[in-house]
């Protein structure tokens, strides 16, 4: 009964760790691996360092302060 | 590098470390508090990076790859979560004023002390291993350094000459300085938090200029380590051609098993919750503390690399890449600030851990038992207060010198994250207790104590006991050798099942039985009261106000209550607590009075601080007398302030409501008395008007009727006054029925295309007799093109009529004539009448054109006019969409100005202030005004 929350503020902050959790795990990371490279990097590692910095990315929009709808109390 | 230089320097930088945590210390002391800032918040947080992270991510890195990630991504996903979660763990210990891990597993359940017991037990045989692993890596990063190139094996010194022991005794002494000065375990330890925030700080900047140093200057970039290391076949591994070193098993055991220690270590708990100032501060750390795990991770990969290529396989043991690598290359200094780096990392963590560490064996452990012990007036002597801290200081150093026997014990060639991820699978045990107790209400103290010791055990047989008896059988090596031929039994293939490796081996059966022997035996236990209070009142702490909360229903005295207060938290402060409680009352206490229900209740909570929950509820019980409340008695008085609140916050909401009703009603109210004093003016003042000529007509009659003897002359005359007045009374009503017909708005009126020459040209020839009866004379200027308007004819004739007849009115014809004029202002049409009258005084200009207005200081005694004809105007050029004016200056004459717009364009595209009146000019809307 979070008075002022945004009322969707925790289902997409629950969505985001959901969708967190399978960047990081077997149908997606099983797609970049393999021996291909990209800027001269293996596309693995690419892509474990790119998906960490959009998901902390995500957090920090989702969890600004008055975004839309108001702060929380 | 002299030696001298090498050995002084961490302990010069340990000093600056005592020197930022008195300073922080002194500041929050005279509130300037450092800690109320949400980037302090962050960077205590990032304790979590130790050395483990500094030193043997590299190490990990050089043999598989990305598998030292998930440490890190655990967190990254759990702090995504940390706004729902987190927020509500930092509100249920603010409100129960809960100071560790055990105490708020014991509080959940029951204000149980055997599982807050228990939780102390699992946190310190858990973390012991962890803290030596901080201290062997500080020894030996410290061997490195000195020794390098020659390998050398760590702690093999005599005791005296070990620096490991040296670190440990400072560090003792600064968690004692920082850690142990306040009996009440709420207290922020703000020197403590700012110091390893200032940690943070210096690992980061530390772990980056090495990595850029790698990276950059000692090779061509990322690009180029990629492409060594790929034309080496010995060392391809790391880049993971086949997918994840250790299959998706192991991640996602490690991401599951960080994201636990991230929130249920000891350390973590102690800054994330219990020196959280503020919860919104978890705004911040929820994104920047994954982005601080981010920057230090970017590197790893890179040295790891670098390393592999430099120094080849076997020659250096890959933890020390990191420090081997400058120091290889010659550069002292920066391989000494990298040490200093690592040496923050192992160092923060060991304060934190050991600080929390303390406090939770304290509360939960050594106080419980002392209680117990009834008579020991020895204690009573010293002074609770005074044997609480010194015990904490005691347990603090015992804490330290059990990890320095652990590092000494066991000193081999440990990988340094192996040994960290066993004290992960420990703290992990903590999860389902504390989540399941957080948001299922059935969850049960019986349930509890099942699922913790079940996965302890598991946990002790699986990892702890294999590590102690074989160190070489660690995590990440496969079940062969020692137990072999246990089948059933072998600790890193319990029950026959093989195939994981030992740490999600571990995990998965830990938290198997931890998880279903919690679920299962609560289904078939009954809770006791005190269970199902706090279990409603830790899962609802968002929708109740538990401040109200009263679980006594025995009775106490003031007196007593001060006094208990006082052998633990000192004199001063007991009284001091009792006096705001008082004060907040708003009536004062007495000693022999009897305590309230709520002040019994703040008592509990402030003991729960200094001696943890379960210890608190023992020194309660032991002078209340009386039962507690039953589960239903304090859910009752729960609902009924929590009912209590949601019918004022509706009550609120309906008296708002009515307010503005009100309001509204109010101003309506005033329009209608407005209107209906206008209606009673206008009577009042048409009934007047009217009277007066009706009482000449009457008088004059009535002399007719009365006196015969009236000269046939003098006859004449009194008739020609009562014709005179009729005409003036036909006149006046006349009027006052256009009035009210104009009033009503444009009815039956016509709109048409005019030319506003040819309205003034029939008005001109309507009053050419009154002009040639006052002998006045009309000056007119009209401009050669036509002047197109919208309007209705008859009116506008009228409009004109009357500022004429009233501009003839009040000329003075000696002094000249009336003037009229019309010109063209696209996209206005000016209509101008002036005359040479007195004018009209500046305060009059606004009423002339309400009802009834009379100037009132004019020469003649009886007015000219009927105070009519101006007020026709007005409102007939308002239903034109124009504005009326009157300007002069007095003895002038005034001038009457009308501005009509242009037909052409619509009318509603005119002018701001005409717009809003009419906004479909097609078929003209009645005006309300």
């Amino acid at each position: 009964m979070n008075r002022g929350q945004h009322p969707r503020r925790h289902e997409r902050l629950v969505a985001l760790f959901v969708v967190g959790c399978l960047l990081f795990s077997y149908p997606l990371m099983d797609l970049f691996s393999g021996d291909g490279r990209l800027f001269g990097l293996p596309v693995l590692w690419l892509y474990v360092f790119i998906a960490w910095f959009l998901v902390i990315i995500a957090t920090g929009l989702l969890l600004r302060r008055g975004g839309r709808g108001g702060g929380d109390r | 590098m002299p030696q001298w230089a090498i050995l002084l320097t961490p302990f010069l930088y340990l000093g600056l470390l005592f020197a930022i945590a008195y300073w922080a210390d002194v500041r929050a002391r005279t509130s300037r508090s450092m800690v109320n800032n949400p980037y302090v918040y962050t960077l205590s947080i990032a304790v979590y990076c130790t050395a483990w992270t500094f030193y043997g991510s590299v190490g990990r890195a050089s043999q598989d790859g990305l598998s030292f990630l998930p440490i890190y991504l655990g967190p990254t996903l759990a702090a995504v979560l940390w706004w729902i979660v987190l927020r509500k763990i930092i509100r249920i210990c603010k409100i129960h004023r809960i100071t560790s891990i055990a105490d708020f597993i014991a509080s959940r359940y029951g204000k149980s002390m055997l599982l807050g017991g228990l939780a102390t037990v699992i946190a310190v045989v858990g973390i012991t291993p962890y803290i030596a692993l901080q201290l062997k890596a500080v020894s030996a990063s410290f061997d490195v350094l000195l020794n390098f190139p020659e390998p050398v094996a760590a702690g093999t010194g005599a005791l005296v000459e070990d620096k490991a022991l040296w670190v440990a005794a400072l560090l003792a002494l600064f968690a004692i300085l920082f850690g142990t000065r306040h009996v009440d375990a709420t207290e922020r330890l703000e020197g403590m938090v700012v110091a390893v925030a200032f940690e943070s700080i210096v690992k980061l900047v530390a772990f980056l200029t090495v990595g850029v140093f790698v990276t950059w200057m000692l090779f061509n970039g990322p690009a180029d380590l990629v492409n060594r290391v790929a034309m080496e076949p010995a060392m391809r591994e790391m880049l993971n051609p086949s997918g994840l070193p250790g299959g998706y098993t192991s991640w996602v055991a490690l991401t599951v098993l960080s994201m636990a220690a991230i929130l249920f270590l000891p350390r973590q708990f102690q800054v994330t919750v219990v020196e959280n100032v503020n919860e919104d501060h978890l705004r911040t750390a929820a994104w920047l503390f994954p982005l601080y795990l981010f920057l230090i991770n970017l590197f790893v990969l890179p040295i790891a690399m670098a390393g592999l290529i430099y120094f080849g396989d076997g020659a250096v043991n890959p933890d020390n890449y990191v420090l081997a690598l400058p120091l290889a290359e010659g550069h002292e200094l920066l391989a000494l600030f990298v040490y200093i780096g690592g040496f923050s990392a192992a160092t923060g963590m060991v304060i934190v851990a050991s600080i929390a560490l303390a406090i939770m064996v304290s509360n939960d452990l050594v106080m419980p038992s002392l209680l117990r012990l009834r008579h020991l007036p020895w204690i009573e002597r010293l002074g609770l207060r005074r044997l609480i801290i010194y015990l904490r200081r005691l347990i603090l150093v015992l804490l330290l010198l059990l990890g320095y026997a652990y590092f000494r014990l066991t000193d081999d060639d440990y990988a340094l994250v192996s040994i960290g991820l066993i004290s992960f699978v420990a703290v992990a045990q903590f999860a389902p207790p504390i989540l399941f107790g957080m948001y299922w209400k059935g969850a049960s103290r019986a349930g509890a104590l099942v699922g913790l010791s079940s996965g302890f055990l598991i946990w002790l047989y699986t990892l702890f006991i294999p590590s102690v008896i074989d160190p070489n059988h660690l995590p990440g090596m496969s079940s062969e050798g020692l137990f072999e031929g246990m089948w059933l039994l072998n600790p890193h293939a319990l029950f026959g099942l093989e195939g994981l490796d030992a740490i999600s081996h571990a995990l998965l059966w830990s938290m198997l039985f931890n998880i279903g022997g919690l679920v299962l035996v609560s289904l078939y236990t009954r809770q006791s009261d005190m269970e199902r209070i706090q279990a409603a009142l830790f899962v609802d702490v968002f929708e109740r106000s538990e401040r109200d909360a009263r679980f006594w229903q025995g009775t106490t005295t003031v007196g007593d209550l001060e006094e208990l207060l006082a052998r633990f938290t000192g004199e001063a402060e007991a009284a001091q607590a009792i006096r705001s409680y008082s004060l907040g009352r708003g009536a004062p206490l007495t000693a022999d009075q009897e305590a309230p229900a709520a002040l019994i209740n703040l008592a509990e909570r402030i003991l729960t601080g200094h001696v943890g929950s379960a210890s608190a509820r023992v020194m309660m019980s032991s002078i209340v007398k009386g039962e507690a409340l039953t589960f239903e008695g304090v859910m009752e008085i729960l609902d009924a302030t929590s009912r209590a609140i949601e019918y004022g916050r509706q009550l609120e909401q309906k008296s708002r409501e009515l307010e503005r009703a009100t309001a509204e009603l109010r101003a309506a109210n005033q329009r209608l008395t407005e209107l209906d004093r206008l209606k009673d003016e206008f009577v009042s003042m048409v009934s007047h008007e009217l009277r007066t000529p009706l009482t000449s007509i009457r008088a004059f009659g009535e002399i007719l009727l009365g006196n015969r003897d009236v000269s046939p002359a003098q006859q004449q005359e009194f008739l020609q006054v009562i014709v005179k007045e009729s005409e003036r009374l036909t006149r006046l009503i006349n009027q006052v029925l256009d009035l009210s017909r104009i009033e009503s708005g444009w009815g039956d009126w016509q709109l048409k295309d005019l030319d506003l020459r040819d309205v003034v040209a029939d008005a001109v020839s309507a009053t050419s007799q009154l002009f040639s009866d006052r002998r006045v004379d009309l000056v007119q200027s009209l401009p050669d093109t036509p002047c197109p308007l919208k309007g209705d004819s008859d009116r506008l004739i009228q409009l004109v009529i009357n500022l004429l007849s009233n501009a003839v009115k009040f000329t003075n014809p000696e002094r000249g004539p009336v003037r009229l004029e019309l010109l063209l202002d696209s996209p206005w049409v000016e209509l101008r009448v002036s005359d040479c009258g007195p004018g009209i005084p500046e305060h009059e200009r606004q009423r002339v054109f309400e009802k009834f207005h009379q100037i009132s200081d004019q020469q003649a005694g009886k007015p000219k006019g009927s105070g009519l004809g101006l007020a026709i105007c007005k409102r007939i050029v308002d239903l034109h969409w124009g504005r009326i004016d009157v300007d002069n200056e007095p003895g002038q004459g005034a001038t009457f100005t009308v501005r009509l717009p242009e037909a052409g364009g619509e009318h509603c595209d005119l002018a701001g202030d005409v717009s809003h009146r009419n906004r479909n000019t097609g078929t003209p809307a009645r005006l309300n005004r």
